[in-house]
């Protein structure tokens, strides 16, 4: 069984202790709650039935759960900015909170310690870095100015004249430009700013203008220059002045970050304690915001692995005495809710969740495809892309990208150790063949011998015959697992769908004279499946014992039905032959070496001899490698997955904390 | 054949939604709902538009207005119209998504600088979430009219805002609103001249026509309404128009009184926008005409495209206004001059 077993927990506490048993099912990390259902887990009951037995204090507070949400919000800003003035980075570690009784209202008392010992400095510091960073942005705009000499202070007090300097988009300079004749004031151009879109200018205009003259510079985004108090002169003084500024604020961030420096180990521990805290009591608001409540208890459905089972039960013995745990198996809860699907597999067939996952996630009844998939997979490329050179490169470059991308690096692994083996099979080495190298070992020689020819185009059909049987087989056995007996027995993808799918290949088989089968045998077997699925509906009602045999408008459900059966004619046709595409690649693969080969013999050039082939084996692993790949998930998705795979499962998703 | 649109599937999907929307005897029944309950139900029978009520269904946010669910609508045909073209014409027909973009952020920046309560405003929104580079739950947070506009950082619409203040906000709405509309027409210009030549003068006439209309409303109401120079004007107004040209829309801008600003629009526009359009609803006039513009027209190009979304656009207009009026009781035959379909 690749998928994990389930239970139920039904949970019921007092609500003395919700608190402590949820930190506890937050911190064990292996309870799945599907609390947004839970109308369908019947909790109603369990409230009643239990109200009496768990007695818990008769004042129970209300909470106001925003209230806390906000608290948690605002101090976790503390904590963020404190540590970004620190340069320290925050981590989820659930290992500071286990096993202590450090509470949330402790790591507030510790958070406003340190924000009244460092708090101030590090605001100070940041305030500085801002100035700092205002600063270099106005020497940029001062250093720009052609003219170095005016002094802006000098020009400041004429009797009848205002200006202004600032900075304007080339395009708002050409929208004043055209309409300067309607202007009351002087535009010029002072200086050019790098890398922006906007210019430095100034604007002089008479006093009796101001109030029209700053609406209209509104209007085009005039982004006014404002020399702070304390610079003066000219232009080359101010920069001067700027610089010096800078370098003061910079000895004065020094000085505070030595201060704040002494602590800072001590420190980060306690701020990385308090975030986790912090993060916790938001995981917990989150989730009693969620459960259901009675007068003085509550339930909760926690859904886990069947093996943590007992070690979820001793989280909560750990903390109180006054609960209930009632267990439910997936089977007995199946029809009302979806349990969650944890895949369990091997490590060799691990890495194939990922092609599973990108379509579908199984659902908890149905059979996980993984194994399945893993086998025919590998089998499927090996056959495809038989080679051990390339197979090897493939193989190594799974294993370097491994540690960079995990699993994508692993399925390459497999892939190219299933090229390797199929490259011994056909006696290939980057191409080369026993013609070529006479040493390399082969088991049935290269495919494009004409002897071969045949034989891997039916090995392609024949392997596409066995593996939809085995999807076909899965298909039932997921219908009647979801008791749908209509589709499992008489449906498309069911037993009779199957009857008329090998009938097919036996019709196909007795005409070409393979083996001797009289031909009516597998035609008999066409029509009767064909009826029966034609008339699956009022069939299954019939054996139920279902009235009224055919639900709906009797004439739509055959024009339907018969549609249908033309659709599933086409489609064992298309299934057959769709797997002959495996033969035909490893076919592809050969033919397409050969011409690089026959290609490089038209030459006597060692080097370009190489070179050739050298480019023939890089199109071949890039390109050749991924059209390959997308065959074989092509006939998964397409020819397999579609006999039997729903995927519509829900992840098995535990509460834990995050950020 | 144009590799960047499925021109074929394009065209029969719109003609078979304009001539579908709404026909005029549904107007008529239209105008005599008392209810907005009446008219929703009304619209859910209509098979094109219930598409709106069913595709909202997937959509996380609920929505209880039917304003926002008819905005959300145009919306949604867009992005469907997307899935038919490629390359620079996906480009341009995504652009014509900032108009429902421009609507929501004018939404927020007008409750951020009036400092009115931001809940359930989500509902309200009309953008698309597939094809926006926005950080909407950033924009939200904001507690200032600086802090949005610095929040809008290295989107196309910082540049207009940046220097806003809040006052600016509350006593310049006018200045949000255009500068805004220039990053639209702007954007839209110069995506335009990336699709085919055909294309792109079908695309450049259209929108210039409505950079003209836009123009006149815009002039007339800051003329009218606004205590603002002339030269501000004139900064506000849009660039690309197809009749209007620069020199055209200067003298719009200086011309003495509403009067001679008619007479001005009236020799430029070749036709009289101002017929049967009281002074207070410039806008009718100009759906009124864009309306009449667009199906005079017939294109066999993306003026197919543009022309539907446009029109799409004056229809959900013309319902908004329906249920505005049915909200304050205005009379059937007010109501109907409110509207750009002639009932």
């Amino acid at each position: 069984m690749a998928i994990e077993k389930m239970v139920l927990l039904k949970i019921v506490g007092s609500l003395e202790e919700i608190h402590p048993i949820l930190k506890e099912l937050i911190l064990c990390e292996n309870v799945h709650l599907n609390i947004d259902s839970s109308n369908a887990y019947n909790n109603n009951y369990l409230v009643h039935q239990y109200e009496s037995d768990i007695i818990g204090s008769s004042i129970y507070k209300t909470i106001d759960y925003d209230d806390i949400q906000n608290e948690c919000t605002k101090n976790e800003q503390v904590v963020e900015d404190l540590c970004s003035g620190l340069e320290l980075e925050l981590k989820i570690d659930k290992k500071v909170l286990s096993g202590n009784k450090y509470s949330f209202d402790d790591s507030l008392y510790d958070l406003n310690k340190i924000q009244s010992e460092i708090g101030l400095k590090v605001e100070e510091i940041k305030n500085k870095k801002n100035e700092i960073e205002e600063l270099l942005k106005l020497r940029v705009k001062i250093d720009c100015i052609y003219d170095k000499s005016i002094e802006f202070d000098k020009i400041a007090d004429l009797n009848f004249f205002e200006y202004e300097i600032g900075a304007l988009s080339s395009e708002n300079k050409w929208r004043l430009k055209k309409n300067y004749e309607n202007l009351t004031a002087i535009v010029l151009r002072i200086g050019i700013i790098k890398s922006s879109i906007e210019d430095m200018y100034i604007i002089i205009y008479p006093k009796q203008f101001k109030e029209e003259t700053t609406k209209l510079l509104k209007s085009l985004n005039w982004n006014q220059l404002m020399i702070p108090e304390g610079l003066n002169g000219n232009s080359t003084q101010m920069i001067e002045q700027i610089d010096e500024k800078i370098g003061d604020l910079h000895n004065e961030i020094n000085e505070l970050s030595n201060i704040i420096e002494i602590d800072k180990e001590e420190n980060k521990h306690i701020l990385n304690k308090i975030f986790n805290t912090i993060k916790l009591e938001e995981k917990i608001v989150e989730l009693e915001r969620k459960v259901d409540y009675g007068d003085n208890l509550f339930v909760l459905n926690a859904w886990v692995k069947e093996s943590d089972k007992l070690s979820v039960e001793e989280s909560i013995g750990i903390v109180t005495n006054k609960f209930i745990i009632t267990e439910k198996t997936a089977k007995e809860m199946e029809k009302q809710v979806k349990p969650p699907t944890k895949l369990k597999n091997n490590w060799f067939v691990r890495p194939f969740e990922l092609i599973v996952k990108m379509y579908g996630l199984p659902s908890y009844i149905e059979i996980d495809p993984t194994p399945f998939l893993a086998i025919t997979f590998c089998l499927m490329f090996g056959i495809m892309f038989g080679d051990i050179g390339q197979g090897l490169v493939y193989f190594i470059a799974g294993f370097v990208l491994k540690n960079k991308m995990g699993t994508i690096g692993s399925l390459v692994m497999r892939l190219g150790g299933s090229s390797i083996i199929f490259g011994f099979v056909y006696g290939s080495l980057f191409g080369l063949e026993q013609a070529e190298l006479p040493w390399l070992p082969s088991l049935i020689g290269r495919p494009l011998d004409p002897k071969n020819i045949p034989m891997i185009l039916l090995t392609g059909v024949v392997f596409g015959v066995v593996v939809l049987t085995i999807s076909f087989i899965y298909g039932i056995i997921n219908s009647l697992r979801r008791g749908d007996i209509e589709e499992g027995l008489f449906g498309k993808n069911g037993v009779m769908g199957y009857l008329f799918f090998i009938s097919l290949v036996f019709t196909g088989v007795s005409i070409t004279g393979i083996i001797n089968l009289p031909i009516m045998i597998p035609i008999i077997g066409l029509l009767v499946s064909l009826t029966i699925m034609i008339l699956k509906e009022p069939v299954t009602n019939l054996i139920l014992n279902k009235k009224p045999l055919i639900h709906g408008s009797v004439s739509s459900y055959f024009t339907e039905s018969i549609f249908e059966g033309v659709e599933t004619i086409l489609n064992a046709l298309s299934n057959a032959i769709s797997f002959i595409r495996v033969g035909a690649f490893a076919l592809n693969h050969a033919g397409l070496f050969l011409a690089f080969l026959v290609m490089s013999e038209m030459t006597t050039n060692i080097v370009l001899k190489i070179i050739i082939l050298f480019l023939g084996n890089i199109l071949i692993l890039t390109l050749e490698g991924l059209v390959v790949f997308i065959q074989g998930l092509r006939l998964q998705y397409y020819e397999m997955f579609s006999k039997y795979f729903q995927g519509n499962g829900i992840e098995y998703d535990p509460i834990k904390l995050s950020r | 054949m144009n590799p960047y649109m499925a021109y074929e599937a394009v065209n029969t999907k719109i003609i078979s939604r304009i001539g579908n929307i709404l026909q005029k005897e549904d107007w008529d029944k239209i105008l005599g709902f008392t209810t907005v309950d009446q008219l929703t139900v009304f619209l859910k029978s209509k098979p094109a538009i219930k598409k709106a009520f069913e595709d909202l269904k997937n959509d996380n946010i609920h929505r209880d207005s039917l304003e926002a669910i008819l905005g959300k609508y145009k919306t949604i045909e867009i992005e469907e119209l997307l899935h038919y073209f490629s390359g620079p014409y996906k480009e341009f027909v995504k652009t014509m998504l900032i108009e429902s973009e421009i609507a929501d952020l004018s939404l927020i920046l007008r409750k951020i600088s009036r400092k009115e309560d931001l809940q359930d405003i989500e509902k309200r929104f009309v953008h698309s979430e597939n094809y926006t580079n926005l950080n909407y739950n950033k924009l939200l947070s904001s507690k200032s009219v600086v802090q949005f506009t610095d929040n809008l950082k290295d989107s196309p619409y910082y540049y207009g805002l940046k220097t806003l203040s809040n006052d600016d906000a509350v006593k310049r709405e006018f200045h949000i609103e255009m500068k805004l509309q220039l990053v639209l027409y702007k954007t839209l210009m110069a995506k335009a001249e990336n699709l085919k030549t055909s294309d792109m003068v079908t695309a450049k006439n259209i929108i210039g026509f409505k950079i003209d209309l836009e123009n006149i409303q815009w002039i007339y109401r800051a003329i009218r309404f606004y205590d603002i120079s002339p030269e501000e004007i004139l900064v506000y107004s849009l660039e690309g128009g197809k009749k209007i040209t620069y020199s055209r829309l200067k003298n719009l801008c200086y011309s003495k009184s509403k009067e001679e600003f008619k007479k001005l629009v009236i020799s430029y526009l070749k036709f009289d926008l101002f017929k049967g359009v009281s002074d207070s609803n410039t806008d009718i006039g100009i759906d009124y005409n864009m309306y009449n513009y667009l199906k005079n027209n017939s294109y066999d190009n993306i003026g197919s495209v543009i022309s539907y979304i446009y029109m799409l656009g004056i229809i959900i207009d013309d319902l908004t206004s329906v249920i505005e009026g049915i909200k304050y009781n205005v009379p059937r035959e007010k109501l109907k001059s409110y509207l750009a379909h002639r009932i």
